[in-house]
């Protein structure tokens, strides 16, 4: 082995057929991410969930509640159509 | 020959159309006929079929009279005639003097002997549980009587 | 298999298939349940499609495809009643009937047709179960196009920016995601099926159909409800069959009609108010479609109709136009 003492070659000085000095070493590893596909879930009920469906709320709570009063009102006044109370209404309504 | 674009699609359809060829294949090879079913019945069931084969004609023939029917009327396509649909909530109100007048197969229904077994043992049954049931009430109270928690509360 | 389109046995092949075929019982509750959840995972594919803007430019073929899947699933699922031979089976053969014999001119040949002979017979049968067998493949066959129309513009994201940069794997992540939610789906899945297997069904499709006999408990099949109610709510037979497919195909007039230059609604406030209404309006159409034919709920369902088609033809395109002003100062079409 000839020359003074460097970082590791491979081949060597015959003909100084040579490489790249080796400079480090290379590794591969999966992220830290896809190996903990459920990192921090839990707190991000408390936080992330929470204030997303916070500020998302009134966008469905308002048509919600307006369509379920809409609903309730429909039922009640058909109950009452179909009492003795109301059957001069439905006579009417339905052009009897 | 083909852009990247049209070869995709080339395979899409011929994926596509392995699949509904596969289906084609499948619904000719694997559909049992009637009369395969009828001997992997089991006996009763066997019995059962041949006993209600002729009403079932019958009442395949009033549905043909119904269909007919309704397909010539204007109305609207979900009115299906003496057919209530089921999806009308109207038909919890029955008229049952009317339902038995209109009912024409009744009395061949009626002669199902397997309603008649069921029927049966369903009183049976229901003797049964009644006197488990009375059983269990009698131990729990006579258990309740004898200690001390029964005697608090 | 187990199961023969034959009128005078099919009520009999399903007794047997619950009895005494293994685990019978376990694939017909499967299957009987399916169907609901299908539609539960399609309505709100749909939902999340129409809320993200899913279908703006350049995925409109994506669209179109999705809007044919979803026709034939609801043919699928409703040739699918006739089959057991029930009670709901004898209103299906004639409603399909009926729905055929409306179209004008050749509406009468196409029921022959249909029914193979010029009655219902064992042939009808047979053609509603060939439907029901070979239907499936079809869409199965149109959910690879489905893919491959997604695939050559790729997904789109809840934000409606492009997302050609910074992408991440489907291995891994993606894959891991949509696992989580099979998960969930297959736990509501089997308690449905193990607890409460009849609960989405109707039990009078348990009771052998006899055409002069009215069932006595009704329990709906939920999700073709809504587009029932729309069908109800005109009084007139070609147009309620006229006005009821429209309802379907109004679906395919959002990539034209959405004039909005942001893909999505995740920062449009009016757009957002705008679906949960349509959201709400769909559930109380579903509704309606549950109730008698009585006052008030046939007028509700008129209003209710108005607004499902009013949601597509008016309010899109006006609350677009004015979101887009809003946004960059100036209308675009």
């Amino acid at each position: 082995m000839a020359g003074a003492p460097s970082g590791k070659t491979y081949m060597g000085w015959w003909g100084h057929l040579g490489n790249f000095k080796q400079r480090g070493i290379t590794s591969y590893a999966v992220s830290p991410y896809r190996q903990k596909p459920f990192g921090g879930v839990v707190e991000a009920v408390f936080t992330n969930f929470t204030r997303r469906v916070r500020t998302q709320f009134l966008y469905f709570a308002i048509p919600g509640l307006l369509y379920y009063t809409w609903w309730t009102n429909n039922v009640k006044y058909n109950d009452w159509l179909y009492t003795k109370d109301g059957r001069e209404e439905l006579a009417r309504i339905n052009g009897e | 020959m083909f852009s990247a674009k049209v070869k995709a699609w080339i395979r899409v359809y011929v994926a596509g159309g392995t699949i509904i060829g596969a289906g084609f294949w499948l619904y000719n090879n694997v559909v049992p006929t009637p009369e395969e079913l009828l001997e992997e019945f089991s006996p009763e069931l066997r019995e059962k079929y041949f006993r209600e084969k002729e009403l079932r004609e019958l009442e395949q023939r009033e549905l043909i009279k119904i269909v007919k029917q309704t397909m010539k009327s204007n109305d609207p396509i979900w009115k299906t005639g003496p057919i209530k649909s089921p999806w009308e909530r109207d038909s919890l109100i029955v008229d049952k003097v009317k339902e038995q007048q209109q009912d024409t197969f009744k009395s061949e229904r009626e002669q199902s002997l397997e309603l008649k077994e069921l029927k049966r043992i369903r009183e049976e049954l229901s003797k049964i549980r009644n006197e488990s049931a009375k059983q269990t009430e009698d131990i729990v109270n006579e258990k309740r009587k004898n200690s001390w928690f029964g005697k608090i509360f | 298999m187990h199961y023969t389109s034959d009128t005078s046995m099919a009520f009999n092949t399903v007794e047997h298939i619950m009895r005494n075929v293994n685990n019978g019982w376990l694939i017909r509750f499967m299957h009987a349940n399916g169907a609901s959840f299908f539609f539960i995972c399609l309505y709100a594919h749909i939902g999340k499609g129409i809320y993200y803007g899913s279908y703006q430019k350049p995925r409109q073929t994506l669209w179109i495809v999705g809007v044919i899947i979803f026709i034939l699933v609801m043919a699928t699922a409703f040739t699918g009643y006739c089959l057991v031979f029930g009670q709901m089976s004898l209103w299906g053969v004639t409603v399909i009937t009926n729905l055929f014999s409306a179209i004008p001119f050749v509406g009468e040949d196409i029921v022959h047709w249909l029914w193979g002979g010029f009655s219902v017979s064992n042939a009808t049968i047979k053609r509603f179960f060939a439907f029901h067998f070979l239907l499936p493949f079809i869409v199965a066959a149109a959910v690879i196009m489905h893919l491959m129309a997604l695939h050559s513009h790729g997904s789109s994201n809840p934000l409606g920016v492009s997302g050609n940069y910074d992408r991440v794997g489907m291995h891994g992540y993606f894959i891991f995601k949509d696992l989580i939610t099979v998960f969930l789906f297959l736990i509501v899945f089997s308690y449905f099926v193990f607890f409460d297997p009849e609960v989405l069904n109707h039990v009078d499709n348990n009771i052998m159909a006899n055409p002069m006999s009215t069932p006595s408990s009704i329990v709906p099949e939920w999700y073709l409800l809504s587009f029932y109610a729309i069908l109800r709510s005109i009084p007139d037979k070609l147009m309620g069959v006229l006005v009821m497919f429209g309802a379907i195909l109004v679906l395919l007039t959002l990539p034209s009609l959405d004039k909005s230059v942001i893909r999505g609604n995740a920062f449009k406030p009016l757009s957002k108010l705008l679906f949960w209404l349509f959201v709400c309006n769909f559930i109380l159409l579903s509704m309606i479609g549950n109730c008698h034919v009585e006052e008030p709920f046939v007028t509700t369902g008129v209003i209710c109709t108005i607004l499902y088609f009013g949601y597509f033809l008016v309010f899109i395109p006006l609350i677009s136009r004015l979101e887009n002003l809003l946004f960059i100062g100036q209308y675009k079409n």
